[in-house]
């Protein structure tokens, strides 16, 4: 059984690449993708994914209330924010909103590895 | 955290058992042989030594700890009870009366406790009259297995390429709040949230788990670039956990002797009369009824003040509601318990079932200071304890069967209660085997408990809840196959009465998780009335998701069965008036009024045939033999004097 994967960015490029930092981990699958805060909500509710990657600054509406939202609705949804250096304050913002833990671009696939295992508490 | 509350609990019960010991020494040294009495000399010691522990007061943990080994060695008959040691346990008795005063005054206690304890260790060695064959002692005395809960000194550097050391931080106080508590924290939360960390965090955190576990967690939460993990061996003194942490040990010592002397009187006083009072609880449940039958007779008056045009009228009742609201609330505060009054068993439990099947387990407990109701916790002490076995029993695997499915050891339990709104929700999650919901409904299939069509429409959620259908789980094939689920119909029946639901999700090896819902309170509770046939019907507002009216052209059919939409999900519509076998309602409105709520573990939207509003109820249980009826759970009177049936709704169907 592999882990499910939605990728929430508004650029195309970041979900690409954030695509295939998964593609090179075994167990993982990302099943869908949103480009914002809103598509995320409706692709959560139709997906039900294992976990969330959610970029922060996002048209419609904000990773953060898109985090909100989800982790309200399902206490145990593991989302993993991802934001640019400089961010410290809204990945606070984010982590209050229910949000699991962070990440910061550039990625780098080990640290993607390394916060996708703790999140998902996989040894 | 507010410890402040359980101190003044600490406080009253400490000395309830000082005063017992010094009682029971005393009748000892007259009677040595009183086995009774010994034992309950043992007991209060024991006692006293759990709190003080999880207090954090280590001083007097440490001291009880060793007059409750002098105790035992009593107990066993492996030491006589002289005059000596009966002058040694009121020694010790009155040092700790000593420290407990420094505890309520908030200062550091000077009572020298080393002497006391040399004493004990001294007397040990001198009278023990049995040389302990190594042999026999298989079984070390059961208290030194108790996992002693432990302060610890924790500090933190986050490492300084780290993007945004203060969410770590954050998030690393997190994940600690879910192996202990912490007790307070440098910087503190608030303004890690608000500004950006520079240099060490330090955390003030009490906790039975490892030093070792606990340095590795917090490694493992990524970016730590130092770390000290230091437990509190504060052996003379109780440390004050209100002391700025950031203080060094030495500074401390410092302002211990700066502080007057004299301001303690030499003399040892009769203590301070007691802040709090034992109650008979059926006094308390006589206040909850008392208060139910107010309630009651003040919507009656309102009722009746309708046709009353008099502002005086209005202006009284509405400080007649707003009187009987906060004495509601007093006496729903009064009777209100924290979970550690249930949860302080667990630990033991957990311990002893794993020893006896041979299983290695580490139960974490998190939200032992959420209160509920004390009907509530005493209902749900045998349901938690069923779960839990269920959990070492069945979903926990042996040692060996881990190892080979390279799961990590020793195994995890976690009980985790924590509160939304007005209700709370108790979760026991493990990480042992699971179960398969296909094998459930394999099982129940061949049980003749369900038909294979109605398996294939399961979703994983009912198929797991399929273990608490009464008779599925009774087999000892059921609990080999599942894992799990053994007796859950029994705790289902347990929780309901008391207003509970239960959720159930397994991932085959991975772990099962239970979790079970509750309201805050019982008896009174906020209650939507609904009306079908004529009849009002009260739904308890903790069961109701939403109401709305929906539009008769958005209802869907699929297989003789309505649907609507709920957020994103089509789910089925009943009608109350057929689950009641009432005559249709008559004619076609366009909008129909629904409850959405769960039956049976299922979202469904009830139609009813109007929504009548919300509603202060005060829940009156009903009598035999209507209580054999499914879906009725209670009574309470309206205002106008009339009598209605609160609607058990997760099992009307």
């Amino acid at each position: 059984m592999s882990y499910k994967v939605l990728v929430v960015d508004d650029a195309a490029f970041m979900r690409n690449m954030i695509k295939d930092v998964f593609g090179s981990m075994p167990g993982f699958t990302v099943i869908g993708e949103a480009s914002n805060g809103i598509e995320a909500i409706e692709k959560y509710k139709e997906l039900r994914p294992d976990l969330v990657t959610m970029d922060i600054v996002m048209p419609l509406k904000s990773g953060i209330e898109a985090a909100r939202e989800i982790t309200n609705a399902d206490r145990e949804a593991r989302i993993i924010m991802c934001s640019a250096l400089g961010q410290e304050s809204l990945v606070m913002e984010a982590i209050d909103a229910g949000a699991s833990d962070f990440i910061v671009k550039p990625f780098k696939a080990e640290k993607v590895q390394e916060v996708v295992s703790r999140v998902l508490r996989i040894k | 955290m507010d410890m402040s509350k359980y101190k003044s609990m600490f406080l009253t019960e400490a000395r309830e058992h000082l005063g017992n010991m010094n009682q029971v020494v005393l009748v000892l040294e007259k009677d040595p042989g009183d086995k009774g009495n010994i034992d309950s000399l043992f007991r209060s010691a024991h006692s006293v030594k759990g709190m003080a522990a999880s207090m954090g007061y280590d001083g007097i943990a440490e001291l009880s700890h060793k007059m409750e080994d002098m105790m035992d060695k009593f107990r066993k008959g492996e030491m006589p009870i002289t005059p000596e040691a009966t002058d040694i346990l009121l020694e010790g008795v009155d040092a700790l009366g000593q420290m407990i005063d420094a505890v309520e005054q908030d200062r550091i206690s000077d009572v020298d406790v080393s002497r006391t304890i040399e004493r004990i260790k001294g007397y040990g060695a001198q009278k023990s009259v049995v040389s302990l064959n190594p042999a026999t002692e298989v079984e070390p005395p059961a208290t030194d297995y108790r996992p002693l809960t432990t302060g610890f000194n924790i500090s933190i550097e986050i490492s300084q390429d780290s993007p945004a050391p203060s969410v770590r931080a954050v998030l690393i106080l997190r994940k600690l709040k879910e192996l202990g508590e912490v007790i307070s924290t440098n910087p503190s939360e608030a303004d890690l949230k608000g500004r950006k960390l520079s240099g060490p965090l330090s955390v003030k955190f009490v906790s039975d788990t490892a030093q070792e576990k606990i340095e590795e967690v917090v490694r493992g939460m990524g970016e730590v670039s130092s770390l000290k993990v230091e437990p509190l061996k504060d052996e003379v003194q109780a440390p004050d956990f209100r002391t700025p942490i950031a203080a060094p040990q030495k500074e401390s010592v410092k302002s211990e002797a700066e502080e007057p002397k004299g301001s303690r009187p030499e003399i040892p006083s009769i203590g301070p009369l007691q802040q709090t009072v034992k109650v008979n609880t059926a006094l308390l449940d006589y206040f909850v009824n008392a208060i139910g039958e107010l309630i009651i007779n003040k919507s009656r008056l309102h009722d009746i003040s309708r046709g009353i045009p008099s502002k005086e009228l209005s202006d009284g009742l509405n400080h007649l509601d707003r009187l009987v609201r906060d004495l509601q609330n007093q006496v729903m505060s009064v009777r209100m318990m924290p979970m550690e009054s249930l949860m302080e068993r667990f630990p033991r439990i957990v311990r002893d079932l794993a020893r006896k099947e041979g299983k290695e387990v580490t139960l974490n407990m998190e939200g032992q200071d959420i209160e509920l109701d004390r009907s509530i916790i005493e209902g749900l002490g045998n349901p938690l304890i069923h779960i839990i076995r269920n959990a070492v029993d069945h979903g926990i695997e042996l040692p060996d069967d881990r190892r080979a499915a390279g799961k990590p050891l020793p195994a995890k339990i976690l009980i985790k209660a924590s509160r939304e709104k007005d209700q709370v929700f108790i979760e026991i999650s493990d990480d042992g085997k699971g179960m398969d919901p296909e094998r459930l409904k394999e099982a129940a299939i061949n049980k003749g408990l369900i038909t294979p069509e109605q398996a294939a429409g399961m979703s994983k959620k009912e198929a797991l809840l399929l273990t608490c259908i009464p008779g599925f789980s009774t087999a000892k094939v059921v609990s080999d196959i599942s894992g799990r689920g053994v007796g859950m119909d029994a705790v289902k029946s347990a929780i309901e009465p008391i207003g509970g639901s239960i959720d159930i999700d397994s991932r085959p090896g991975a772990g099962t998780r239970i979790t079970l819902k509750l309201p805050l309170t019982v008896a009174i509770i906020q209650s939507l009335l609904i009306e079908a046939a004529q009849e009002i019907y009260a739904i308890p507002i903790s069961r109701v998701l939403k109401t709305m009216e929906i539009d008769r052209d958005t209802v869907k059919t699929s297989q003789k069965q309505s649907l609507i939409d709920f957020d994103g999900f089509l789910i089925p519509l009943l009608s109350i008036r057929k689950i009641f076998t009432l005559p249709p309602l008559a004619g076609q409105a366009k909008f129909i009024p629904v409850v959405v709520t769960e039956v049976k573990g299922k979202i469904v939207g009830l139609v009813v045939d109007r929504l009548v509003g919300q509603q202060e109820t005060f829940i009156r249980p009903l009598g035999r033999p209507l209580n054999k009826i499914g879906g009725l759970s209670g009574t309470t009177v309206l205002g106008n004097g009339r009598t209605i049936f609160l609607l058990d709704v997760g099992n009307i169907v």
